[in-house]
């Protein structure tokens, strides 16, 4: 298949794909094949892809809105009065019943999360940022990091704890691929650390 | 001179057969969209196009970075239950569709 933007023929690729979602930020899914254009970058999916991609992310959002606190999640009668409308109109809104609120199920109840409702009532789109620190490692340089990062880190050589500078945590990791070993494995909360460390 | 025109490049029952004989890509950025804005997946997305009305069809122009490949665009309000979504899509020779665009309006 050829790219019609820039006529060049798209190169079949197989591996992590990057996908960004509302919900997760960026996210590596695994052993995905797709075609991509070497120079506008853009990446084509097929059916059977795609669907691989959304199952693998479904999964994931799934994964992270189960750790978020049961105290965070409320009826379905409180939701519906958040949102002004009645019970029966709650459970029938299409977009509440296609996942646009993030809900988990305990027993045969479900619950919803009060901050997404909010956010639903705002937005009509009660997605927001999962917090998933360990599944976004970023490595870095060592040196590379010691140059742009906060003057008041510039002491720590060897960072052995974790730091927590409010928007990044940084460590080494011990038990990271060989490749990274000397490097300094970062983690990004709430996708601005990473721009803090770059600036 | 930009080219714009009320009438599809593309018509809409060959995107339709496209559709249906699972002759479809998606861009990634589409996909995303698509998920962000409504959570669907791409037999979602192929239900909500097989829906697409003529009267949806809002404008068809050049793409931005390839003068030669025209791009159909439909808007359509209430497609789906209480939906409004904003699809852009383009066939390649060989006869695939590709939808480049998928985001709620």
């Amino acid at each position: 298949m050829k790219c019609t933007i820039c006529d060049i023929k798209l190169s079949i690729k197989t591996g992590e794909f990057e996908f960004k979602s509302r919900s997760l930020g960026k996210i590596l899914v695994p052993d995905i094949t797709y075609f991509e254009c070497g120079v506008c970058g853009d990446k084509i999916l097929s059916p059977e892809e795609s669907d691989k991609v959304i199952n693998y992310v479904e999964k994931e959002e799934n994964k992270s809105i189960s750790k978020l606190p049961i105290g965070e999640f409320i009826t379905t009668n409180e939701a519906a009065e958040i949102l002004g409308i009645t019970k029966q109109a709650f459970s029938k809104n299409y977009k509440i019943r296609q996942g646009l609120i993030y809900s988990a199920k305990i027993g045969n109840k479900k619950y919803y999360h009060k901050r997404s409702v909010e956010l639903f009532k705002v937005k009509n789109n009660g997605k927001f940022p999962l917090s998933r620190p360990d599944v976004f490692p970023i490595y870095i340089k060592k040196e590379i990091l010691e140059q742009y990062m906060p003057k008041k880190f510039k002491s720590i050589k060897t960072p052995k704890t974790i730091f927590s500078h409010g928007t990044f945590i940084y460590h080494t990791q011990k038990d990271v691929e060989s490749k990274y070993v000397g490097w300094v494995h970062l983690v990004s909360m709430k996708n601005k650390g990473i721009r803090n460390v770059y600036r | 001179m930009t080219r714009t025109s009320k009438r599809p490049s593309y018509k809409l029952e060959d995107v339709k057969k496209l559709i249906r004989d699972n002759n479809i890509f998606i861009n990634s950025n589409a996909q995303e969209d698509a998920w962000d804005d409504f959570n669907w997946k791409l037999d979602d997305i192929r239900k909500c196009l097989l829906k697409l009305k003529i009267g949806h069809f809002y404008k068809t122009e050049p793409h931005k970075n390839n003068a030669e490949l025209m791009i159909d665009i439909y808007k359509a309000k209430n497609i789906m239950k209480d939906i409004n979504i904003y699809v852009h899509f383009y066939i390649i020779p060989g006869g695939n569709l590709i939808i480049n665009s998928f985001k709620e309006l």
